[in-house]
């Protein structure tokens, strides 16, 4: 359990950095490979994380947004959507698809974000890539404790880029992760009942999980 | 009567009452495995059909059971492992670590070698010599540190499955957390093989003790890991019972310690690269330079030489474990080659002594300035 948590955990922090460092670094060149194009992602993110000049622990509001906007330029929320719906996606409308897409991606950014803070210099290792067709995969270590977890990101071109659609974590995919509970909850309280779990979830009322409990 | 023959029967019993649970509702199982064990990591396009479940017919019982180790992490381990990791070092709980994983090595030497992994079941009986002895019991991991022998973790759950035995029903015990069928019987078949099981059947207070002691250790250095977790998912149950599914089918498939064999091949694949341009041989280990391009750095602290690949990758993933870039330059003589293992250090003279000196007391004793 405690492995699969930890790599839970990992998996939040993986995405974000990649998130950060993705945006910054768009070269003209449309086909960068996915590698060096995460490796440059990575190492902007941790040269942000360890910027000696935010003084305070929590990140600031301009490098948060600034955050924001590189997430969205990096990955592909639509088709994360997509496949995290899945068999229920086909069945919404395209307005239901647009909001849905919105309120998804915004809670990934919203809980992440916070994890990316956490961040006290682990290393990040990447061992090599494979592309096949349109999509591809790389596949990274990330160093805690001495111990190596595998952190593999998948990609696929989108409008000329390669953009991140799934990260997996020791095995553990974060889109089949969502796309089990979705499906559950679909299944149980249809699709507004999932929109209004993600409401929620972006804005608690009040919170019962204690997730702001110093580490 | 006899207590010792008394206390063998229950187990025996309970054994058998698991192994007959789990054949008598056979049909179920021969499914799960078949279905995605040789799907490609390209091949994830299916996803509009329907999904694979798990057969959770004891779910209320498991959500209260999930509700009880969320309870018992928040009130009872967390603390205890806040107050612990107060008192004693990163460090010393990471040896802490590497000797309780120590003492099971004989239930992964003997699951690699009934999957038929004779290699593994080698490695992983010479990582536990090895870390016995010279790691000390234990406390340390100089296997893996100084000789690459990197975890090859098998247990029974991962036998059976390779067996054909599919997983079963999912079961979340109390204490121990997700499981399903088929890893707990492979739990209790573990059991026999770890030398904790012998301690609680001689001194229950002890055996408990200590289990306990492990968890909470393991719990000091991941804290938060938890909580990260509930916080990213709608339904935590759902969530872990979902990731717990897809770990044990990514173990049981190997492909998530075969990250360490791809480390090994892209290495060999760089270096043959370098070897035939050895003037412009530089490979970058774990660093921020790319195969092939100039050294940017006018001074490098070069840190030992090796003539076996394996050698010089072991020296690499010593200096990544500190943290330190790694330049590998290729040197070709005419009957043979042999590799520089080098930290980049910069255009300074005085710098790179001081990279040097750090080197030296790092435990590189052979560390020197080159240019």
């Amino acid at each position: 359990m405690k492995n699969v948590v930890k790599g839970i955990r990992l998996l939040t922090v993986i995405h974000f950095l990649l998130m950060v460092v993705l945006v910054g670094s768009v070269s003209a060149s449309a086909q960068e490979e996915p590698i060096s194009r995460i490796e440059k992602a990575v190492e902007e993110i941790i040269r942000i994380l360890e910027d000696k000049k935010q003084a305070a622990p929590a990140l600031g509001e301009e490098k948060r947004s600034q955050i924001m906007d590189i997430v969205e330029k990096h990955f592909d929320f639509r088709e994360m959507s997509k496949r995290t719906l899945a068999r229920h996606w086909k069945a919404r409308t395209a307005d239901e698809q647009e909001q849905f897409v919105k309120k998804f991606a915004k809670l990934l950014k919203e809980t992440y974000i916070k994890k990316i803070e956490n961040y006290s210099g682990e290393k990040v290792i990447f061992h090599k890539q494979d592309i096949e067709g349109n999509k591809a995969i790389v596949y990274s270590g990330f160093n805690r404790n001495n111990v190596e977890t595998p952190v593999n990101y998948k990609l696929l071109i989108s409008s000329d880029q390669w953009m991140i659609y799934d990260v997996i974590i020791e095995g553990v995919s974060l889109v089949r992760n969502w796309r089990t509970q979705f499906d559950s909850i679909m299944s149980k309280e249809k699709f507004s009942g999932l929109m209004a779990r993600l409401d929620e979830k972006i804005n608690p009322a009040g919170s019962d999980e204690p997730t702001d409990q110093d580490k | 009567m006899n207590r010792g023959f008394l206390r063998k029967a229950r187990w025996l019993s309970a054994l058998l009452a698991f192994i007959f649970l789990l054949f008598s509702t056979l049909p179920l199982y021969c499914q799960e495995n078949t279905s995605t064990a040789g799907a490609k990591w390209y091949e994830d396009d299916d996803y509009l059909e329907e999904e694979e479940t798990v057969s959770d017919p004891l779910e209320p019982m498991n959500r209260a059971f999930f509700y009880f180790n969320d309870k018992l992490y928040f009130w009872m381990v967390k603390p205890a492992a806040r107050v612990y990791s107060y008192f004693l070092a990163e460090d010393v709980r990471m040896c802490v670590r590497d000797f309780f994983h120590n003492l099971t090595a004989p239930v992964r030497i003997v699951n690699n070698l009934l999957q038929g992994k004779l290699k593994n079941s080698g490695i992983e009986t010479a990582r536990f010599v090895i870390n016995s002895t010279v790691g000390i019991v234990g406390l340390a991991d100089p296997a893996q540190r100084e000789f690459g022998l990197a975890i090859k973790d098998e247990d029974l759950g991962q036998t059976l499955a390779v067996y054909g035995v599919g997983s079963g029903i999912y079961i979340c015990w109390p204490f121990f957390g997700p499981s399903n069928l088929r890893d707990t019987v492979g739990l209790i078949g573990d059991s026999f093989l770890s030398p904790l099981t012998y301690l609680t059947a001689a001194d229950t207070a002890a055996g408990i003790g200590a289990k306990a002691g492990s968890h909470i250790n393991d719990a000091s250095l991941t804290i938060g890991d938890y909580e990260d977790f509930k916080a990213a998912s709608l339904d935590p149950y759902l969530a872990l019972r979902d990731a717990y599914r897809q770990y044990r089918k990514n173990k049981i498939n190997d492909s998530a310690t075969d990250n360490n064999l791809y480390s090994r091949n892209v290495w060999h694949y760089y270096v043959e690269k370098c070897r035939q341009k050895p003037e412009q041989a530089v490979f970058a280990a774990a660093g921020k330079q790319s195969p092939g391009q100039p050294l940017k750095d006018l001074f490098h602290i070069q840190v030992g030489t090796a003539i076996d690949p394996r050698n010089a990758q072991k020296l690499c993933l010593r200096l990544a474990s500190l943290r330190e870039e790694t330049v590998v330059k290729v040197y070709d003589r005419e009957s043979y080659s042999f590799y520089g293992i080098q930290v980049p250090a910069g255009d300074s003279f005085e710098a790179a002594k001081e990279i040097e000196q750090r080197l030296v007391e790092a435990g590189f004793p052979e560390a020197h300035v080159v240019n």
